[in-house]
């Protein structure tokens, strides 16, 4: 009978003991014992297959002939240091690998910003000076009430549609701009229903030099009449020392309300647009109405004129057809005003004349190079800001779910071992 | 005397492909030995072993030197597919079928040449068999693996305070086991 020795059967081996134990670094017999076990434990296993160990030996072989490694690295220092990018992101410490991917996808996020943004604010510009102005000024201060005086009815109905757009949003304006044909009354607005009549206005504020303003309102006035339009009031107030200021009052056909507002971009930078349109079908269609129930009146009247045989009827249906005709005549009046209305279209033009012109006709400057170069930094830093509100607690979600999915996917490995 | 100091290779230092190449001759071996002890069946231990070395290899530029050397990353590896091939068939990882398959291969001739040490290993089968799997498969990996306290933490996941517990209470379970004192 024979009993066999594990270790710790006569004392309780400390953990710290094992290692030292294994090592050979403890004398005595509970090293040796410990050892013996562990020999004991290695070999309960055959060894392994000796053509399994080949053939895995030219595995590995493959994969290093195969590896990466063996070729051509690249020559630029750039391309080489972006092909092992993932590796130095990999030998980060968790955290920092977690911080490395919230960071790489904001650049990638401006990146993205920073190429698409200038190509879509270009494909907005209007005009042929507007491609330092327009487009490129993110903060245009809209002027506040500025537009056009409101026709009487305007006040009464709440169904007044107010665009205000910025100089960049000009394609969207230039769009539904100029629509509304009188003659016949149907409007084409983009953003009207079929068959909808409206009656539109703009105002448009421009910004030049002092010197210049009163060169601009000539050349608004001249771009009116060469419109078919004509300038309904104007006032021009120059002053030696600067703030000269001009303010119009334009009538334009609505058909050409696009194009004007176009031009109006090309005579000086425009600060703001303010588009308003009215829907006046209903007006419309009540003058229409009542010209025709006149009108109605009138045949009828005629018909019993020829009809009558008395002089006092004939007399009374004169009396009548001449109250009729003077009704008749102020409801075509009426009708005329409604469709000129949907036919031409007010334009509120001011400009701002400033000691300091941005972007007056003299082409570029260092003083609004660097006014521009500042705009741009502090929308970049908003971008940046925005993108950071959205992406940290977005990062931060992500790494708890990736730090959840690790642990339960050990927890699924672990629990192999307690089925 | 096996020692638990591995070659500059299985430190980490420089590990490139012919360092792996070293891994590789100095660890299949014990690698093959773990997977089979944890899994009972050859095949799936070569298939662990092969998936070892080769997610090792392909992870080679990007180990993480403060997470263990490729020796304790390749015991890492190589306990996780384990782990997953047991998942995946749904079998009790260290129970007896495994032992079985295991008592099922001959014993090693040249250790075991004689009767005491064949008596002595046939015991420590069967306290190894007794034990629960988790006490089973950290004196596996420790003694196949030939890990460190700290390393054994490392592959396990967990402090190295709580692995040294750990393996102490496991070595504690096999003296305490009633095979330990059977006769042979």
């Amino acid at each position: 009978m024979k009993v066999i020795r594990f270790p710790g059967a006569d004392t309780d081996i400390a953990a710290a003991a094992i290692d030292a134990a294994l090592n050979g670094e403890t004398p005595g017999a509970e090293g040796i014992v410990l050892r013996e076990l562990r020999a004991d434990v290695r070999a309960l296993t055959p060894p392994p297959d000796e053509a399994f160990e080949r053939d895995l030996q030219l595995r590995v072989a493959e994969w290093s002939h195969a590896s990466p490694s063996h070729a051509p690295r690249p020559r630029l220092p750039g391309l080489h240091r972006l092909g092992t990018l993932p590796a130095r992101l990999a030998k980060l410490p968790r955290g920092g690998a977690a911080a490395g991917g919230v960071g790489a996808a904001l650049v990638a996020l401006l990146l993205v910003l920073l190429t698409v943004g200038p190509l879509r604010s270009s494909s907005t510009e209007f005009g042929a000076s507007s491609a330092s102005n327009s487009a490129k000024s993110p903060h245009i201060s809209l002027p506040a009430a500025e537009g056009i005086q409101p026709p009487s009815e305007q006040s009464k109905r709440p169904a007044t549609k107010r665009n205000e757009q910025q100089a960049a949003n000009l394609p969207d304006v230039l769009a539904t701009g100029g629509a509304a044909s009188a003659n016949p009354p149907a409007s084409s607005n983009a953003t009207a229903a079929p068959n909808r009549l409206q009656q539109i206005g703009a105002s448009v504020a421009l910004t030049t030099s002092s010197a210049g303003v009163q060169g601009a309102a000539d050349d608004v006035a001249r771009l009116a009449v060469q419109d078919g339009g004509y300038v309904e009031s104007s006032h021009v107030q120059t002053r030696s020392a600067g703030g000269s200021e001009a303010g119009m009052t334009l009538s334009i056909p609505s058909a050409k309300l696009s194009a004007t507002i176009a031009a109006l971009g090309r005579i000086a930078p425009v600060r703001a647009v303010n588009q308003e349109s009215q829907d006046i079908t209903s007006s419309y269609d009540g003058a229409r109405r009542q010209l025709a129930d006149g009108e109605a009146v009138r045949r009828a009247l005629l018909r019993a004129l020829a009809a009558a045989t008395t002089q006092g009827r004939i007399d009374s249906l004169g009396e009548q057809l001449a109250g009729d005709r003077a009704a008749i005549s102020r409801e075509r009046e009426a009708l005329r005003s409604v469709s000129h209305r949907a036919a031409t279209s007010q334009i509120e033009v001011t400009i701002t004349g400033t000691a300091a012109a941005v972007g007056s006709r003299k082409g570029l400057t260092l003083a609004r190079g660097v006014h521009d170069a500042g705009e741009v930094l502090e929308a970049v830093a908003a971008v940046l800001l925005i993108m950071l509100a959205a992406l940290v607690p977005l990062g931060l979600a992500a790494f708890a779910i990736a730090a959840l999915n690790r642990a339960w996917r050990r927890r699924r490995r672990e629990a192999a071992l307690d089925s | 005397m096996i020692t638990l100091r591995s070659s500059p290779a299985t430190r980490g230092e420089h590990f490139d492909e012919a360092s792996f190449d070293a891994l590789f001759h100095e660890c299949f071996a014990d690698v093959h030995s773990y997977a089979l002890s944890l899994l009972g069946e050859r095949a799936a231990a070569e298939d662990v072993t092969a998936v070892a070395f080769e997610r090792l290899f392909r992870a080679r530029r990007r180990l993480d030197a403060t997470r263990g050397t490729p020796r304790v990353l390749l015991f890492t590896i190589a306990r996780n597919a384990a782990l997953d091939e047991l998942r995946r068939r749904r079998r009790q990882p260290l129970a007896s079928p495994a032992v079985e398959t295991l008592a099922s291969i001959p014993a090693v001739a040249s250790a075991a040449s004689e009767a005491e040490d064949l008596e002595r290993r046939e015991s420590v089968r069967a306290a190894l068999a007794a034990l629960a799997p988790r006490d089973r498969e950290i004196l596996l990996l420790k003694f196949h693996g030939q890990l460190t306290n700290a390393e054994l933490a490392q592959a396990l996941g967990i402090s190295e305070s709580n692995a040294g517990t750990r393996l102490s209470r496991a070595l504690g379970r096999l003296r305490g086991s009633p095979l330990a004192e059977e006769v042979a």
